[in-house]
């Protein structure tokens, strides 16, 4: 290789001088900043008599003399022969399906009159083939041809043309590559996952039979139509090179570059790239490449454009990111059809890492030990079993018990995880008790620790606490029809779990269900005449009613809910905070109700009650304070609407530092309101601070992070900045179109933004161009704001009047 | 290769890549690359398609098609055509490789070389095994990777020697020194032995 450059080279037989070397090269390159006349004299000067250095010299200055125009025009080069229409066996060749770099595929039609079959026909590189491997070549064929597995493309026929090119005939597979049908299909985790499982299966039977496949990628994964997919170019690899430690080097002479072997670097395992005998771990280290780049979007490493050795160094040394932090710190979102990157983070966090992580290990003995393992781990993800990838701590199989029996109780029925729930955590308890030597746990103490942790876990369900929840709704609704038959006879029982379901799915903003859930806990409670457990249901129903704009229902239940909470345990720390609670929430209703003057006394109650009883639950205080500042704004009591305003943003302080999304939106309504003060520097300076909140902890991408944008260009627009607006209004739009789905109304908005801006520069072309891109889009969307339409439409007429 | 990356990227993440790749974010250039490689092949693959044999294609006319179909051309300016080129001329060096081989694969006779025309001056139509030619620049980046760098950038790629001088960051001098002398050093590897 390149190395051995400054060693003798074999020399042709007719004794030619010996070519340059290193040393020669580097004075003649030296000697071009002499001045020309005294080029000569200089290298000899350097030679200092060594006359076969000089002679090397001699020969490179002749060169550089005859090689004037050398390499001086572009390349041309003459494409691929083609062998369409040329008949190979009983197949005659129709069109070129692909080109690769061990040869041409074509599809193949066999017309025996009786019956038509389309094939694919892959022509070899005859190089790769040694007159020796002939008699190899019809061996592997005939092993492959008895490999038959759905998730394999099977091998039909082979041989050698009448032109000596070697052939197989392959089952054609009508699909398209796997990297190109998740895109098309917009294909989730799941769905990708899904995938790789069948090709774990084919990929074990394969290896069962001794073959191992040597050179998977995503080019050689088809899916078909039908979704399943197929492997191709099965051992053809093996076919080609029959002895691996031989052939590892095989062409090493001709370009010093591993393409001579023949697999793919990107996807290639450290010992195929160290030139060492291919496994069945092998492919299971590629299909770990593979499903890393399913996952995440990227290879595990990059090679693309690296020398061999750096290649090698780089895949056989280093271990690569997890997936979960290749997303973290993509630029690039993650593909189509998997969730957002930090959604997408959380999911591959944990098992999925290890699983791929396992499967990439350097060490082919420390990978899964067959694709049916890597299969079986897959299947252990799927069930929210432990995967064996990440060990067995005691912590991580409790995790996984509990995270389990989430979903699934829920949607077969809760006595079920109850038991459960209460089984693991009793066997705690125990534990405790046993070393505490404490007495034995009771009937009764087992039933509250049942029902605390199944509140619990709905709780943890819950989309404020978990993200991941989207079809939680769906299990929550499944499980309602079973509440009836597993909690007869146990009404207290049956209460807590509808209003925890009844509350989850407000949260969830499935209305009419939580209004029937809580209905019906109300009904039971309101036997046990317990006051906060009642006025609790109220509450729950108070928020229900809101989300309906039933404010009077609304009040209603608020204002149920406050008397019982007054009249019964009015002084327990539980019915104070449940006080401050549901007085905030009145007064966060009755803004929407426009009743700035109630919700001012509301809010103004509930932070007193907090003062007096020294009720310090920040996050509750700092919402309130918001809706007294939101109140005091509506009411133009403008001194005390900032002094609220800064009460919010230093109890969100105290509560979670400044870099946090909650005081960001604190500072956008600031922002707001100094905006319709006509105070625009403080605004501007309010959405300045927000949008870099944003920015650094929700990302650049982030719906919010496009709000902070478009009201910034609002707000400058009116200032006079147009330069900056139009930044501003530019960065919005592609923000929003990021970051909301398509045709989502606040894309509009950024739209309407920008427009006002190009209005503002007298750019009315792009201003109409924006203003009516805005208005079809909220024209469109079927729950839009009516005045947001208006307002854009209001917009166009201006621009059309314009000339 | 990176088949659905290419669909999302948009021009505009195309030249900001290009800005963050000179601006040295390395990652940025692998991106770049697997974006450039596949839109090359792809072009290549095209032309190829549509076209029979005698029918000859310019590796360089192909980088500048990509460049026009990758980049919004309103947005980069000359130095950052420059810095895409620096990038393709690897990539359609290695594409001629490959081409190289598989035509090997297709010929009649095995050893029949790829070639490609050279445009030296004693000799207009004088061609050269693009397969030894590469060989030779693994020898000459072994001894001097910038002299290598100069000829990928200038022939591989078409970049004038000003051109090559920015792409590399070194004065046209420099550039001028270094072709000259590289290109003298790889017309004595391919010369045919002496008879």
């Amino acid at each position: 290789m390149c190395s051995d450059i400054n060693s003798d080279k074999p020399v042709d037989a007719d004794s030619a001088p010996a070519k340059p070397d290193a040393r020669a090269f580097q004075l003649f390159s030296a000697s071009l900043d002499q001045p020309p006349a005294q080029r000569e004299s200089w290298l000899q000067a350097q030679c200092a008599g060594d006359a076969d250095l000089w002679l090397q010299i001699e020969r490179l200055l002749q060169a550089e003399k005859d090689s004037t125009g050398f390499l001086e025009s572009a390349p041309v080069w003459q494409p691929v022969r083609d062998h369409c229409g040329e008949q190979i066996g009983a197949y005659e060749l129709i069109r070129v399906l692909a080109q690769g770099g061990m040869g041409t595929v074509y599809l193949g039609r066999r017309n025996d009159g009786a019956f038509e079959q389309q094939v694919a026909v892959k022509l070899f590189n005859p190089r790769s083939l040694s007159g020796a491997s002939q008699a190899h070549f019809d061996t592997e064929r005939n092993i492959l041809a008895a490999l038959e597995h759905p998730g394999i493309a099977r091998i039909i026929d082979g041989g050698e043309t009448e032109d000596g090119i070697p052939y197989v005939v392959m089952e054609l597979v009508q699909g398209q590559t796997i990297s190109r049908y998740c895109v098309q299909h917009k294909l989730d985790l799941p769905g990708r996952l899904g995938l790789i499982l069948k090709l774990c299966e084919a990929l074990d039977h394969a290896h069962r039979c001794g073959i191992v496949h040597r050179d998977i990628k995503a080019d050689n994964v088809l899916v078909t139509e039908q979704g399943e997919p197929k492997l191709i170019d099965f051992g053809i690899a093996k076919i080609l090179q029959p002895d691996d430690v031989a052939t590892g080097h095989a062409e090493p002479a001709l370009t010093g570059s591993l393409t001579g072997r023949l697999m793919t670097p990107e996807y290639a395992s450290p010992e195929q790239l160290r030139g060492e005998a291919t496994m069945p771990g092998s492919d299971i280290y590629s299909l770990g490449v593979l499903m890393y780049e399913l996952l995440t979007g990227s290879r595990p490493h990059h090679v693309a454009g690296m020398s061999p050795a750096e290649m090698e160094r780089v895949v056989c040394r280093t271990v690569p990111l997890d997936p979960s932090k290749t997303v973290a710190g993509s630029k690039s979102a993650p593909p189509p059809g998997l969730a957002d990157a930090a959604t997408l983070q959380r999911q591959l966090r944990g098992d999925l890492d290890r699983i791929v992580m396992t499967a990439l290990r350097l060490e082919p003995e420390l990978r899964y030990a067959s694709a049916a393992a890597l299969a079986s781990d897959i299947r252990r993800y799927f069930a929210g079993q432990p995967v064996v990838a990440r060990g067995a701590s005691r912590w991580y199989r409790t995790a996984k018990f509990v995270h389990r029996h989430q979903p699934v109780v829920i949607a077969t029925g809760l006595a079920f995880v109850l038991l459960l729930a209460a089984l693991l955590q009793l066997a705690v308890q125990v534990e405790e008790a046993r070393t505490q030597r404490d007495i034995a746990v009771d009937q009764a103490r087992q039933a509250a620790l049942a029902k605390d942790f199944l509140i619990g876990m709905i709780g943890r369900a819950d989309p404020y606490e978990n993200a991941d929840a989207p079809t939680l709704a769906g299990a929550l609704r499944q499980s309602i029809s079973e509440l009836d038959e597993q909690f007869a006879g146990q009404p207290e029982l049956e209460a807590d779990m509808r209003y925890a379901i009844g509350y989850a799915l407000q949260n969830l903003g499935e209305i009419p269900l939580a209004r029937v859930q809580l209905e019906r806990a109300l009904a039971l409670r309101v036997a046990t005449q317990d006051p906060l457990k009642l006025a609790e249901v109220y509450d729950g129903l108070g928020i229900v009613c809101w989300w309906e704009s039933d404010f009077a229902c609304s009040d209603r239940h608020f204002a149920d809910a406050l008397e019982l909470l007054e009249t019964g345990h009015a002084t327990s720390i539980e019915s104070i905070a449940m006080r401050v609670d549901v007085l905030s929430s009145r007064a966060g209703m009755q803004i929407d109700q426009g009743r700035y003057d109630l919700s001012r006394d509301y809010a103004e109650r509930a932070l007193s009650l907090a003062q007096q009883h020294s009720y310090d639950d920040k996050e509750t205080l700092a919402a309130t304070w918001l809706n007294l500042a939101t109140a005091l704004e509506g009411l133009e009591q403008n001194e005390a609407a900032l002094d609220a305003f800064q009460k919010a943003l230093s109890m969100q302080e105290d509560l979670t530092g400044t870099m946090h999304p909650s005081y960001a939106i604190i500072l956008n309504n600031m922002a707001l309101y100094y905006f319709k003060l006509g105070q625009h520097e403080n605004a501007v300076q309010a959405l300045t601070e927000a949008l870099g909140i944003r920015r650094q902890t929700l990302g650049e991408e982030h719906p919010q992070t496009a709000t902070s944008l478009f009201n910034l260009a609002r707000v400058l627009i009116d200032t006079g900045q147009h330069a900056a607006a139009l930044e501003y209004a530019l960065e919005a739009v592609r923000v929003a179109e990021l970051g909301y789905p398509d045709n989502h109304p606040r894309i509009g908005k950024s739209h309407e933004a920008l427009a006002l801006v190009y209005q503002a520069l007298q750019q009315f072309d792009l201003a109409r161009q924006h203003a009516q891109q805005a208005a079809a889009i909220y024209a469109a969307a079927h729950d839009v704001d009516p005045d947001w339409l208006r307002s854009a439409n209001e917009l166009l007429q201006q621009l059309s009047s314009i000339e | 290769m990176h088949g659905y990356l290419m669909k999302e990227e948009t021009a505009d993440d195309l030249t900001s890549k290009l800005h963050r790749w000179t601006d040295g974010d390395v990652a940025a250039r692998d991106e770049l690359v697997a974006l450039v490689y596949a839109e090359l092949k792809s072009i290549a693959r095209q032309q190829l398609r549509g076209e029979r044999c005698n029918h000859t294609l310019q590796p360089t006319a192909l980088v500048h098609e990509a460049y026009l179909k990758l980049i919004n051309i309103e947005q980069v300016d000359w130095q950052d055509r420059v810095h895409f080129i620096a990038v393709s001329a690897r990539i359609m060096r290695q594409i001629l490789v490959d081409s190289g081989r598989r035509k090997r694969a297709g010929k009649r006779q095995p050893d029949t070389p790829l070639t490609i025309l050279t445009g030296h001056q004693k000799n207009s139509d004088e061609v050269v095994d693009v397969l030894a030619l590469d060989a030779a620049m693994h020898e000459l980046e072994a001894l001097n990777p910038t002299h290598a760098n100069v000829v990928e950038l200038r022939y591989f790629g078409g970049l004038t020697i000003p051109e090559t001088a920015a792409a590399l960051n070194v004065s046209t001098p420099t550039v001028n020194r270094a072709w000259r002398s590289a290109r003298a050093w790889l017309y004595l590897q391919l010369q045919p032995p002496l008879q």
